[in-house]
Protein backbone atom coordinates (compact mmCIF):
# COMPACT_ATOMS: atom_id res chain seq x y z
CA UNK A 1 0.00 0.00 0.00
CA UNK A 2 1.50 3.39 -0.93
CA UNK A 3 1.80 5.77 2.00
CA UNK A 4 1.92 9.53 2.27
CA UNK A 5 5.53 10.53 1.86
CA UNK A 6 7.04 10.91 5.35
CA UNK A 7 9.20 13.75 3.98
CA UNK A 8 5.97 15.72 3.57
CA UNK A 9 3.96 14.25 6.43
CA UNK A 10 6.53 14.96 9.14
CA UNK A 11 6.86 18.72 8.53
CA UNK A 12 3.06 18.95 8.10
CA UNK A 13 2.59 17.30 11.50
CA UNK A 14 5.22 19.52 13.11
CA UNK A 15 3.57 22.64 11.67
CA UNK A 16 0.15 21.56 12.90
CA UNK A 17 1.67 20.92 16.33
CA UNK A 18 3.22 24.40 16.46
CA UNK A 19 -0.11 25.93 15.42
CA UNK A 20 -2.06 23.97 18.07
CA UNK A 21 0.39 25.10 20.77
CA UNK A 22 0.25 28.68 19.48
CA UNK A 23 3.98 28.71 18.67
CA UNK A 24 3.82 31.11 15.76
CA UNK A 25 7.53 32.04 15.64
CA UNK A 26 8.53 28.36 15.56
CA UNK A 27 5.90 27.72 12.89
CA UNK A 28 7.22 30.61 10.77
CA UNK A 29 10.80 29.31 11.10
CA UNK A 30 9.78 25.79 10.07
CA UNK A 31 7.78 27.02 7.06
CA UNK A 32 10.76 29.10 5.94
CA UNK A 33 13.14 26.16 6.38
CA UNK A 34 11.13 23.62 4.33
CA UNK A 35 10.92 25.89 1.30
CA UNK A 36 8.31 26.58 -1.34
CA UNK A 37 7.94 23.19 -3.02
CA UNK A 38 7.53 21.22 0.20
CA UNK A 39 5.25 23.84 1.74
CA UNK A 40 2.85 23.58 -1.20
CA UNK A 41 2.46 19.88 -0.42
CA UNK A 42 1.94 20.67 3.27
CA UNK A 43 -0.90 23.01 2.25
CA UNK A 44 -2.36 20.20 0.13
CA UNK A 45 -2.23 17.83 3.10
CA UNK A 46 -3.90 20.45 5.32
CA UNK A 47 -6.76 20.83 2.81
CA UNK A 48 -7.14 17.06 2.62
CA UNK A 49 -7.23 16.69 6.41
CA UNK A 50 -9.70 19.57 6.83
CA UNK A 51 -12.05 18.01 4.25
CA UNK A 52 -11.90 14.66 6.11
CA UNK A 53 -12.67 16.28 9.47
CA UNK A 54 -15.63 18.21 8.02
CA UNK A 55 -17.14 15.05 6.50
CA UNK A 56 -16.33 12.97 9.59
CA UNK A 57 -18.03 15.29 12.09
CA UNK A 58 -21.03 15.92 9.83
CA UNK A 59 -21.59 12.22 9.20
CA UNK A 60 -22.39 13.06 5.56
CA UNK A 61 -21.12 15.38 2.82
CA UNK A 62 -21.41 18.64 4.79
CA UNK A 63 -24.35 20.91 4.00
CA UNK A 64 -23.96 24.68 4.13
CA UNK A 65 -25.47 24.66 7.63
CA UNK A 66 -22.94 22.00 8.69
CA UNK A 67 -20.01 24.06 7.40
CA UNK A 68 -21.31 27.16 9.20
CA UNK A 69 -21.60 25.21 12.44
CA UNK A 70 -18.12 23.73 12.08
CA UNK A 71 -16.74 27.22 11.38
CA UNK A 72 -18.55 28.67 14.40
CA UNK A 73 -17.30 25.99 16.78
CA UNK A 74 -13.74 26.07 15.41
CA UNK A 75 -13.48 29.83 15.92
CA UNK A 76 -15.24 29.71 19.28
CA UNK A 77 -13.13 26.90 20.82
CA UNK A 78 -9.76 28.25 19.63
CA UNK A 79 -7.84 29.83 22.50
CA UNK A 80 -4.37 30.35 20.98
CA UNK A 81 -5.26 32.24 17.79
CA UNK A 82 -7.91 34.76 16.83
CA UNK A 83 -9.59 32.74 14.07
CA UNK A 84 -12.37 34.43 12.16
CA UNK A 85 -15.49 32.33 11.64
CA UNK A 86 -15.95 33.72 8.12
CA UNK A 87 -12.38 32.72 7.16
CA UNK A 88 -12.92 29.19 8.46
CA UNK A 89 -16.19 29.01 6.49
CA UNK A 90 -14.50 30.23 3.27
CA UNK A 91 -11.58 27.85 3.73
CA UNK A 92 -13.86 24.86 4.18
CA UNK A 93 -16.67 25.72 1.84
CA UNK A 94 -14.64 27.04 -1.10
CA UNK A 95 -11.19 25.44 -0.81
CA UNK A 96 -11.29 22.16 1.16
CA UNK A 97 -14.76 21.00 0.08
CA UNK A 98 -15.24 23.21 -3.01
CA UNK A 99 -11.81 22.58 -4.59
CA UNK A 100 -11.28 26.23 -5.51
CA UNK A 101 -7.68 27.45 -5.57
CA UNK A 102 -6.63 28.79 -2.15
CA UNK A 103 -6.03 32.43 -3.17
CA UNK A 104 -9.51 32.55 -4.77
CA UNK A 105 -11.13 31.00 -1.71
CA UNK A 106 -9.34 33.10 0.88
CA UNK A 107 -8.88 36.36 -0.97
CA UNK A 108 -5.15 37.08 -0.83
CA UNK A 109 -1.78 35.32 -0.81
CA UNK A 110 -0.80 36.15 2.78
CA UNK A 111 -4.07 34.66 4.08
CA UNK A 112 -3.91 31.69 1.71
CA UNK A 113 -0.31 30.98 2.76
CA UNK A 114 -1.02 30.91 6.50
CA UNK A 115 -4.65 30.06 7.31
CA UNK A 116 -4.74 26.47 5.96
CA UNK A 117 -2.24 25.33 8.62
CA UNK A 118 -3.83 27.39 11.40
CA UNK A 119 -7.45 26.42 10.64
CA UNK A 120 -6.67 22.74 10.03
CA UNK A 121 -4.71 22.60 13.30
CA UNK A 122 -7.61 24.15 15.16
CA UNK A 123 -10.12 21.73 13.60
CA UNK A 124 -7.89 18.77 14.37
CA UNK A 125 -7.75 19.74 18.05
CA UNK A 126 -11.40 20.77 18.37
CA UNK A 127 -12.96 17.78 16.62
CA UNK A 128 -10.64 14.95 17.65
CA UNK A 129 -12.67 12.00 18.95
CA UNK A 130 -13.07 11.85 22.71
CA UNK A 131 -10.63 9.01 23.30
CA UNK A 132 -7.94 10.27 20.92
CA UNK A 133 -5.06 12.71 20.95
CA UNK A 134 -4.96 15.00 17.94
CA UNK A 135 -1.93 13.19 16.50
CA UNK A 136 -3.78 9.87 16.72
CA UNK A 137 -6.66 11.46 14.83
CA UNK A 138 -4.16 12.65 12.21
CA UNK A 139 -2.85 9.06 11.92
CA UNK A 140 -6.44 7.91 11.37
CA UNK A 141 -6.98 10.53 8.66
CA UNK A 142 -3.84 9.65 6.70
CA UNK A 143 -4.48 5.91 6.98
CA UNK A 144 -8.03 6.41 5.73
CA UNK A 145 -6.83 8.35 2.69
CA UNK A 146 -4.16 5.77 1.93
CA UNK A 147 -6.77 3.01 2.06
CA UNK A 148 -9.25 5.04 0.01
CA UNK A 149 -6.68 5.65 -2.70
CA UNK A 150 -6.74 1.97 -3.61
CA UNK A 151 -10.53 1.67 -3.64
CA UNK A 152 -13.02 2.14 -6.44
CA UNK A 153 -15.79 4.71 -5.70
CA UNK A 154 -18.30 1.86 -6.12
CA UNK A 155 -17.21 0.70 -2.65
CA UNK A 156 -18.76 3.82 -1.05
CA UNK A 157 -22.37 2.52 -0.73
CA UNK A 158 -21.11 -0.70 0.85
CA UNK A 159 -18.96 1.33 3.23
CA UNK A 160 -21.96 3.47 4.19
CA UNK A 161 -24.05 0.38 4.86
CA UNK A 162 -21.22 -1.10 6.92
CA UNK A 163 -20.91 2.12 8.94
CA UNK A 164 -24.67 2.04 9.68
CA UNK A 165 -24.44 -1.64 10.66
CA UNK A 166 -21.65 -0.89 13.14
CA UNK A 167 -23.70 2.00 14.58
CA UNK A 168 -26.78 -0.19 14.94
CA UNK A 169 -24.84 -2.97 16.63
CA UNK A 170 -23.15 -0.49 18.99
CA UNK A 171 -26.53 1.02 19.89
CA UNK A 172 -27.94 -2.37 20.99
CA UNK B 1 -93.28 11.44 -30.64
CA UNK B 2 -90.67 8.67 -30.68
CA UNK B 3 -88.21 11.17 -32.17
CA UNK B 4 -88.98 13.68 -29.38
CA UNK B 5 -88.51 11.00 -26.72
CA UNK B 6 -85.16 10.04 -28.29
CA UNK B 7 -84.00 13.67 -28.33
CA UNK B 8 -85.14 14.13 -24.71
CA UNK B 9 -83.19 10.98 -23.75
CA UNK B 10 -80.08 12.29 -25.48
CA UNK B 11 -80.45 15.68 -23.74
CA UNK B 12 -80.70 13.89 -20.41
CA UNK B 13 -77.58 11.84 -21.16
CA UNK B 14 -75.71 15.02 -22.22
CA UNK B 15 -76.84 16.77 -19.03
CA UNK B 16 -75.67 13.79 -16.94
CA UNK B 17 -72.32 13.69 -18.73
CA UNK B 18 -71.92 17.42 -18.20
CA UNK B 19 -72.68 16.99 -14.51
CA UNK B 20 -70.17 14.11 -14.25
CA UNK B 21 -67.56 16.22 -16.05
CA UNK B 22 -68.12 19.11 -13.65
CA UNK B 23 -67.73 16.73 -10.70
CA UNK B 24 -64.52 15.32 -12.21
CA UNK B 25 -63.17 18.83 -12.78
CA UNK B 26 -63.92 19.69 -9.16
CA UNK B 27 -62.24 16.50 -7.97
CA UNK B 28 -59.15 17.21 -10.12
CA UNK B 29 -59.02 20.77 -8.78
CA UNK B 30 -59.20 19.45 -5.21
CA UNK B 31 -56.45 16.89 -5.94
CA UNK B 32 -54.27 19.58 -7.48
CA UNK B 33 -54.75 21.76 -4.40
CA UNK B 34 -53.86 18.82 -2.14
CA UNK B 35 -50.83 17.95 -4.27
CA UNK B 36 -49.68 21.56 -4.16
CA UNK B 37 -50.02 21.52 -0.39
CA UNK B 38 -48.03 18.25 -0.12
CA UNK B 39 -45.30 19.56 -2.42
CA UNK B 40 -45.04 22.75 -0.36
CA UNK B 41 -44.80 20.74 2.88
CA UNK B 42 -42.12 18.42 1.46
CA UNK B 43 -40.13 21.38 0.17
CA UNK B 44 -40.47 23.16 3.51
CA UNK B 45 -39.33 20.03 5.38
CA UNK B 46 -36.37 19.59 3.04
CA UNK B 47 -35.42 23.26 3.47
CA UNK B 48 -35.71 22.98 7.23
CA UNK B 49 -33.47 19.90 7.28
CA UNK B 50 -30.86 21.67 5.08
CA UNK B 51 -30.95 24.69 7.38
CA UNK B 52 -30.18 22.55 10.42
CA UNK B 53 -26.60 21.46 11.00
CA UNK B 54 -25.94 17.83 11.83
CA UNK B 55 -26.37 17.28 15.57
CA UNK B 56 -23.14 15.22 15.58
CA UNK B 57 -21.03 18.34 15.04
CA UNK B 58 -21.86 19.88 18.40
CA UNK B 59 -21.26 16.57 20.18
CA UNK B 60 -17.80 16.25 18.66
CA UNK B 61 -16.61 19.78 19.47
CA UNK B 62 -14.03 20.01 22.24
CA UNK B 63 -11.21 22.48 22.96
CA UNK B 64 -11.78 25.81 24.64
CA UNK B 65 -10.14 27.01 27.85
CA UNK B 66 -10.85 23.73 29.66
CA UNK B 67 -8.47 21.80 27.41
CA UNK B 68 -5.74 24.41 27.05
CA UNK B 69 -3.30 22.14 28.93
CA UNK B 70 -3.64 19.37 26.37
CA UNK B 71 -2.54 21.73 23.61
CA UNK B 72 0.88 22.03 25.18
CA UNK B 73 1.68 18.33 24.78
CA UNK B 74 4.34 17.72 22.12
CA UNK B 75 2.97 15.63 19.29
CA UNK B 76 4.06 12.09 18.52
CA UNK B 77 5.45 10.88 15.22
CA UNK B 78 3.18 8.95 12.92
CA UNK B 79 2.57 5.33 13.84
CA UNK B 80 2.43 3.56 10.52
CA UNK B 81 0.44 0.38 9.93
CA UNK B 82 2.80 -2.63 9.85
CA UNK B 83 2.44 -3.32 6.12
CA UNK B 84 3.11 0.34 5.37
CA UNK B 85 6.28 0.22 7.47
CA UNK B 86 7.51 -2.61 5.26
CA UNK B 87 6.81 -0.49 2.19
CA UNK B 88 8.16 2.74 3.56
CA UNK B 89 11.20 2.76 1.31
CA UNK B 90 9.01 2.61 -1.76
CA UNK B 91 6.70 5.27 -0.43
CA UNK B 92 5.02 7.50 -2.96
CA UNK B 93 3.64 10.94 -2.22
CA UNK B 94 0.26 9.29 -2.69
CA UNK B 95 -1.21 12.63 -3.54
CA UNK B 96 -1.52 12.98 -7.30
CA UNK B 97 -5.28 13.36 -7.03
CA UNK B 98 -4.93 15.77 -4.12
CA UNK B 99 -2.46 17.87 -6.08
CA UNK B 100 -4.82 17.99 -9.06
CA UNK B 101 -7.97 18.64 -7.02
CA UNK B 102 -6.47 21.47 -5.00
CA UNK B 103 -4.23 22.70 -7.85
CA UNK B 104 -1.37 23.16 -5.42
CA UNK B 105 1.15 23.47 -8.26
CA UNK B 106 -0.58 26.71 -9.23
CA UNK B 107 0.44 28.17 -5.88
CA UNK B 108 3.41 30.48 -6.02
CA UNK B 109 6.72 29.00 -4.78
CA UNK B 110 6.95 32.18 -2.74
CA UNK B 111 4.19 30.91 -0.46
CA UNK B 112 6.62 29.63 2.18
CA UNK B 113 8.22 33.07 2.40
CA UNK B 114 4.86 34.87 2.36
CA UNK B 115 3.46 32.54 5.02
CA UNK B 116 6.49 32.81 7.30
CA UNK B 117 6.52 36.62 7.06
CA UNK B 118 2.78 36.89 7.68
CA UNK B 119 3.07 34.68 10.76
CA UNK B 120 6.03 36.63 12.13
CA UNK B 121 4.14 39.90 11.71
CA UNK B 122 0.92 38.34 13.01
CA UNK B 123 2.61 36.92 16.13
CA UNK B 124 2.65 40.35 17.79
CA UNK B 125 -1.05 40.88 17.12
CA UNK B 126 -1.84 37.39 18.39
CA UNK B 127 0.12 38.06 21.61
CA UNK B 128 -2.03 41.15 22.28
CA UNK B 129 -5.19 39.18 21.46
CA UNK B 130 -4.20 36.42 23.92
CA UNK B 131 -3.58 38.96 26.70
CA UNK B 132 -7.00 40.52 26.13
CA UNK B 133 -8.72 37.16 25.92
CA UNK B 134 -7.04 36.00 29.13
CA UNK B 135 -8.01 39.24 30.92
CA UNK B 136 -11.61 38.84 29.74
CA UNK B 137 -11.66 35.19 30.76
CA UNK B 138 -10.24 36.04 34.20
CA UNK B 139 -12.85 38.78 34.62
CA UNK B 140 -15.65 36.40 33.55
CA UNK B 141 -14.56 33.80 36.11
CA UNK B 142 -13.64 36.16 38.95
CA UNK B 143 -15.79 35.41 41.99
CA UNK B 144 -18.11 38.26 42.93
CA UNK B 145 -17.07 40.19 46.05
Amino acid sequence: MPIIDPKLEEPARDMLGHAIRGELHELATLIQSVGGEQYRHVLGLCLTAAAYIAVDVSGRWPTDADVREIARLTAEREVELPLDQADVYDYLSDAALGFQPLPEALGDDATAATLPVLITASMLFTFRPKDQKWWDYLDQIWSAYETAENLDPSVLPALQVRARMLKAVAAR
Amino acid sequence: VAQDAKIAGQDKTIAELRSTRIEQDERIARLETDLGRIAATVSELRKRSDDQPSADIGHRARGGEAERGERAEPQQRRRLPTDAVNNVLSAAAGGTLTELAFRIHDLSPEYAGIGASALTIGAGIVAVWRERRKAKDDADHRPEA
